[in-house]
C-alpha cells in the first residue's frame, strides 16, 4: 500500500516537473510546479517526516508559487515572452542531450548507494519526525541557525522593499 | 668619561648632524640660515681640535689612550669593538686632520659665503672630519676600513658638490670608482689576514695584538707560502697597498685626483691634498709590523711611489691651471711618501704627511684665494702680478711655494731631506741596490717640484699682469676670515720643519722618535757625518737650481719655455695632456667595459631578461585574462553548464573516494 | 524487498527532478521559469537530505535542514521577483537572452 504511494507521488512529481519545463507559458508551468511541490509533500510523509511535509505544502506549494503566480501574472509575461520562446524539437534533442547523460550519471551513482552505505532502518527512535521533537530540536540544538534565518527574512523583506520603490 | 677620546670623532658627527638635519629642514626655503651653520660648522672641529690637543699632552707623557664604545660584532672566529685609541701615530694624524681641518673649515666660511649649498657643505665637510677621525683612531683595521670608506664618501659627495655641473659630477663619479678598485684590494688583504688570525685561534683583531701575533707566535703561519713563493703577508701587503694607491692617488690608479679639483677650493685642500689622500700612509705606517715582514711589496711600494713622484712632477710643469698644478703636485708628493715608508722609514713618511698638509693646504687655500679674488679665473696665463692686489695671499703662497720646494730652513727641505736620505738608508729588510735608483729619480723629481712651484709663482703674482682689465677692477683681496688661516698655516709651514731636525744638522729629530714609539719596526736611520752633509747640501742645491732655472725661464728670458716646447714636439704635447693616461685608460678600460657592459648587462640582462620577465608576467596575465573572459558569457545558462559539470565531478569525486 | 526500507527509491527521484531542472534552466529563456527550475532543484536537494536523514543518519538534523532551507528559498524567492519586477519596469523583458550586459 505505501510503496504504491511511493511510485504515485514520484511520477506525479517528475511528470508535473517535465512539464514545468515544456509548457511555454509561464502560468501553466507554475501551476504543474506547485502540484509537483505537493507530490513531493507526499513523499515527505513517507519519510516520517509529518511536519516538513505540511511545511512543504504551506511554505512552497503555498506562499512560494503564489508569489510566482502572483508575478506572472503582473507583468502579463504570459504575452510578454511567448511570441518569442519556442520550444520545438531542437530543444527537445538538447535537453536530452544534456539531460541524458547527467542524469544517468546520477542514477547510476544513486543506485550504488547501498552498496556504498549502510542503511539504518531498524533503529528509528518512536517519535521520529513528530512536530514535539522536531520542535525540541529546534528550539534548543539549532536555536542559532533558527535566529540567524529569521533575521535573513527580515532582511529579505527590507530588500525587497528598496528593490521595490527604487525607480532603476 | 668626560676626557674619553671618543668625543672628538663624537662632537664632528654632532656638527654633521646638526647641519643635515638643518639643511633638510629648511630644504624648501632653500637652506638654513648661515648664522645657524656657521656655530656648528666651526664649532665642531675646533673643539675636536681643543681634545686632540689635551689628549695630545697625556700621548706625549707616554700614555696610550683608548676607549671602547660597545661591541660591533662577535662572530665565531672573530669580535670587533668599537673602540679608539690613541698612540703617538694617531695623535700626530688627529692634530693635522683637527687643526689643519679646523683652519679650512674656517676659510671655506668665508669662501663658501655666497654659495646656496652653504648647510649642505659643511655638514658634508664636518662628515669628512668624523670619518678622518674614524680613520686615525680606530683601534682595528675594520674601523680603520669604516672611515677609509666614509671618507671616500665624502669625498665623492664634495667633488661632486656642483652636481649640476655634469663635468663635477662625473670627476666624483671617477674618484669613488678608481677607489673602488684599491678598496677591493684593501679588503681583500684585511679579510687575509683576518683568516690567518683565525686560522690560528686567535679571535682578537686591535692593532696592539696584531702587532704581538705578527712578531709573535703568528710569525711562521704569516711567512708561510701562499701563491707560489710568495708569502701570506707579501700578499697581503700587496693587495693592502693596493687599496694605499687608490687612496693616495699612485700610479696607476692617480688619475681621479686631478679631476678631484672640481671640488670647491676648501675640499680640494681638506680632503684632496692635507688629509684623506694621506690615508693610505698612514694605513702602512700603522701596519708597519706586516710592511717589515713583506720585502718584495716595500720594494714594490718604493718604486711605485719614486715613479709616481717623477711622473707627477713632470705634468706638473706643464699644467696652466693653477689647481692642477697643485693636484699633480699632490701626487707627486704622497709619491714621495710612499717612497719614504717603501723603503722603511715610516716616522719620516708621516713626517712629510704633516708638513705637506701645512703647506700643501697653504697652497690649495691660497689658489682658492687667487681665484676668488680675479673673478673664478683658474688659468696662470691670465694672472700675473697678483702680489700688488692680495699681498697676504702673495706672501703667505710663496711661504708655501718655499717649502715645497725643499729649500731651507721651510718644513718641506727637512722632510724631503730625510725621505732622500732614508732611500739611501733603508730599513735592514729593504732589498739592496734599489735605494740609490730610488734617490736619482727623487732628486730628478725633486728638482722638477722646485720647477714647477716657483713656475706657478711667477706666473701668478708677478710680472706684467695679463688679467682681463674688467676682471682687474673687481680683483681683490680676501676677506680675513679667509685670510687669518692662510697666516697661520703659512706660520706652521715655515715652522713645522723644526721638529724634525736631523742628527746631521745637530737637532735631535723629536718628531721621529715621537712617532717611533708606535712604529717600533722602524730601525733610526743612521745618517751622520760628512756624507750626511753632502746629502744635504745636494738637495739644497737642487731645490735652489730649480728657483733659479723657473726665475730664468719665466722673469728673464719668458721666451725660452714656449720655444722650448715647440722644440720638444710631440714629447711636449705629450707631457701637457699628462700622458694622455686618461685617453689610454678610456681605451683600454673604459671603453671596452661599458660596451661590454651595454652588451651584456643592458642588452641581454636587462632588456631580455628583466624587461622579458616583467612583459611575460604582462603578457601572461593578459592571456590568461582573456581565455578566462571566454567563460564569462554573461549567458546564465552557460554558468548552469559549468555548475552541472561541477557538480559532477563532485559527486563522482565522493562516490570514488569512500 | 519493499521500496521504503531503502533510500535509493527516493533519491533517485530526486536526482531526476534536479537533472530536470538543471535542463529547464538551460533550455529555457523566461526568467520566471528559470526561477522556478532553481526552486525545483531547490526541491530536489531536500528530498535528497529528507531520505538520507531518514535512512542513513536516523537523526532529525536533516530535516531541520530542509526547514531552514525552505526559509532560504522563500527569501530568495521574494527578492529575485522583486529584481525581476525591476528588470522587467526597467527593459520590458524577461528573456535572458536579452540580459548579457555582463559579457566580458
Amino acid at each position: 500500500m505505501e510503496s504504491l504511494l511511493f511510485w504515485f507521488f514520484s511520477v506525479i512529481a517528475v511528470v508535473s516537473a517535465v512539464l514545468m519545463v515544456c509548457f511555454r507559458n509561464p502560468l501553466m508551468g507554475a501551476l504543474s510546479l506547485a502540484i509537483s511541490f505537493l507530490a513531493t509533500a507526499g513523499l515527505f510523509a513517507l519519510m516520517t517526516g509529518p511536519f516538513v511535509a505540511i511545511m512543504q505544502v504551506l511554505v512552497y506549494a503555498g506562499a512560494i508559487m503564489v508569489l510566482v503566480i502572483f508575478v506572472i501574472m503582473l507583468l502579463r509575461a504570459d504575452e510578454a515572452s511567448l511570441d518569442r520562446e519556442r520550444i520545438g524539437p531542437f530543444r527537445f534533442a538538447l535537453g536530452a542531450l544534456i539531460g541524458l547523460p547527467f542524469g544517468g550519471f546520477l542514477l547510476v551513482a544513486v543506485g550504488n548507494f547501498g552498496g556504498k552505505v549502510e542503511a539504518a532502518t531498524s533503529a528509528l527512535p518512536p517519535d521520529f519526525g513528530s512536530m514535539k521533537s522536531f520542535g525540541r530540536m529546534l528550539f534548543n540544538q539549532y536555536m542559532y541557525p533558527f535566529e540567524i534565518v529569521s533575521i535573513l527574512l527580515l532582511v529579505a523583506i527590507i530588500g525587497v522593499v528598496v528593490l521595490a520603490k527604487r525607480d532603476f | 668619561m668626560a676626557d674619553s677620546i671618543a668625543w672628538i670623532p663624537g662632537v664632528l658627527l654632532l656638527g654633521a648632524a646638526v647641519n643635515g638635519l638643518l639643511t633638510l629642514c629648511s630644504a624648501h626655503r632653500g637652506g638654513p640660515k648661515k648664522g645657524m651653520v656657521i656655530p656648528f660648522a666651526l664649532g665642531a672641529p675646533w673643539i675636536a681640535f681643543a681634545l686632540s690637543v689635551m689628549a695630545f699632552f697625556k700621548v706625549k707623557g707616554g700614555e696610550v689612550l683608548s676607549t671602547s664604545l660597545y661591541q660591533w660584532f662577535d662572530g665565531t672566529l672573530f669580535t670587533v669593538d668599537v673602540a679608539f685609541q690613541m698612540d703617538s701615530l694617531s695623535a700626530v694624524m688627529i692634530l693635522v686632520v683637527t687643526g689643519v681641518g679646523a683652519l679650512i673649515h674656517t676659510y671655506a666660511v668665508g669662501y663658501m659665503s655666497k654659495d646656496p649649498g652653504f648647510g649642505r657643505f659643511f655638514s658634508y665637510l664636518n662628515l669628512f672630519t668624523f670619518f678622518m677621525s674614524i680613520l686615525v683612531l680606530g683601534s682595528s683595521p675594520l674601523l680603520l676600513f669604516v672611515g677609509w670608506e666614509g671618507v671616500g664618501l665624502c669625498s665623492y659627495l664634495l667633488i661632486g658638490f656642483w652636481w649640476k655641473d655634469g663635468a663635477k659630477a662625473q670627476a666624483g663619479s671617477k674618484a669613488f670608482i678608481v677607489n673602488r678598485i684599491g678598496d677591493v684590494g684593501f679588503v681583500l688583504g684585511v679579510l687575509l689576514i683576518i683568516s690567518t688570525v683565525a686560522a690560528s685561534g686567535k679571535s682578537v683583531h686591535d692593532f696592539a695584538s696584531l702587532e704581538a701575533f705578527a712578531t709573535g707566535d703568528g710569525k711562521a703561519a704569516l711567512e708561510s707560502p701562499f701563491i707560489g713563493s710568495f708569502s701570506v703577508v707579501e700578499v697581503a701587503g700587496f693587495l693592502l697597498r693596493l687599496g694605499a694607491f687608490g687612496k693616495s692617488a699612485q700610479l696607476p690608479l692617480y688619475v681621479w685626483l686631478p679631476d678631484a679639483m672640481a671640488g670647491p677650493t676648501p675640499v680640494s685642500a681638506l680632503i684632496h691634498a692635507a688629509t684623506m689622500v694621506t690615508a693610505g700612509v698612514y694605513m702602512v705606517a700603522r701596519l708597519h709590523f706586516l710592511f717589515v715582514m713583506a720585502p718584495t711589496a716595500m720594494a714594490f711600494v718604493a718604486i711605485v711611489g719614486a715613479l709616481t713622484a717623477l711622473f707627477a712632477a713632470t705634468i706638473g710643469i706643464a699644467q696652466n691651471d693653477i689647481k692642477q698644478v697643485l693636484a699633480y703636485s699632490t701626487v707627486s708628493q704622497l709619491g714621495f711618501m710612499f717612497a719614504a715608508v717603501g723603503v722603511g722609514a715610516f716616522s719620516v713618511g708621516i713626517f712629510h704627511v704633516v708638513t705637506h698638509a701645512f703647506f700643501k693646504a697653504l697652497l690649495f687655500l691660497g689658489a682658492g684665494s687667487v681665484i676668488h679674488g680675479p673673478h673664478e679665473e683658474q688659468d696662470m696665463r691670465k694672472m700675473g702680478g697678483l702680489i700688488k692686489i692680495m699681498p697676504i695671499t702673495g706672501w703667505t703662497m710663496i711661504i708655501g711655494s718655499l717649502a715645497l720646494s725643499g729649500v731651507p730652513p721651510f718644513s718641506g727641505f727637512f722632510s724631503k731631506d730625510e725621505i732622500l736620505a732614508s732611500t739611501l738608508h733603508p730599513h735592514p729588510a729593504f732589498p739592496g741596490g734599489i735605494g740609490p735608483i730610488l734617490y736619482v729619480i727623487l732628486t730628478i723629481a725633486s728638482l722638477c717640484t722646485a720647477f714647477y712651484t716657483f713656475r706657478m709663482v711667477w706666473l701668478t703674482f708677478f710680472g706684467e699682469s695679463r688679467v682681463d682689465p674688467e676682471v682687474r677692477k673687481k680683483a681683490h683681496e680676501s676677506p680675513a676670515i679667509m685670510t687669518l688661516p692662510l697666516v697661520i698655516l703659512a706660520v706652521g709651514a715655515a715652522a713645522i720643519g723644526f721638529l724634525g731636525v736631523p742628527h746631521a744638522l745637530g737637532g735631535h729629530n723629536v718628531f721621529g722618535s715621537f712617532v717611533r714609539q708606535t712604529v717600533t719596526s722602524e730601525v733610526e736611520a743612521a745618517h751622520e757625518g760628512s756624507g750626511a752633509l753632502l746629502l744635504v747640501g745636494i738637495a739644497v742645491a737642487i731645490a735652489i737650481l730649480g728657483v733659479l732655472t723657473s726665475y730664468w725661464f719665466y722673469r728673464v728670458r719668458p721666451s725660452i719655455p714656449g720655444r722650448l716646447f715647440a722644440g720638444l714636439g710631440g714629447f711636449g704635447r705629450l707631457v701637457a695632456s699628462a700622458y694622455r693616461v686618461d685617453a689610454l685608460y678610456a681605451k683600454t678600460i673604459v671603453n671596452p667595459l661599458t660596451r661590454s657592459a651595454k652588451r651584456i648587462f643592458y642588452e641581454v640582462i636587462d632588456v631580455r631578461f628583466v624587461d622579458g620577465l616583467v612583459n611575460f608576467f604582462g603578457s601572461f596575465t593578459k592571456g590568461l585574462a582573456g581565455l578566462m573572459r571566454l567563460f564569462q558569457t554573461g549567458a546564465v545558462r552557460t554558468y548552469v553548464f559549468f555548475m552541472m559539470i561541477g557538480a559532477i565531478l563532485l559527486v563522482w569525486s565522493v562516490f570514488s573516494w569512500s | 524487498m519493499d521500496v521504503l526500507d531503502r533510500p535509493e527509491g527516493f533519491l533517485m527521484v530526486a536526482a531526476v527532478l534536479f537533472v530536470i531542472g538543471v535542463v529547464g534552466f538551460i533550455l529555457r529563456r523566461n526568467l520566471i521559469v528559470l526561477f522556478m527550475c532553481v526552486e525545483l532543484m531547490l526541491n530536489a536537494v531536500n528530498l535528497t537530505l529528507m531520505a538520507v536523514a531518514r535512512y542513513v543518519g536516523a537523526s532529525m538534523e536533516g530535516q531541520i535542514m530542509v526547514f531552514l532551507v525552505m526559509a532560504v528559498a522563500a527569501a530568495e524567492t521574494a527578492v529575485g521577483l522583486a529584481v525581476v519586477i525591476a528588470i522587467y519596469r526597467k527593459r520590458a523583458t524577461v528573456d535572458v537572452d536579452d540580459m548579457t550586459v555582463m559579457n566580458g
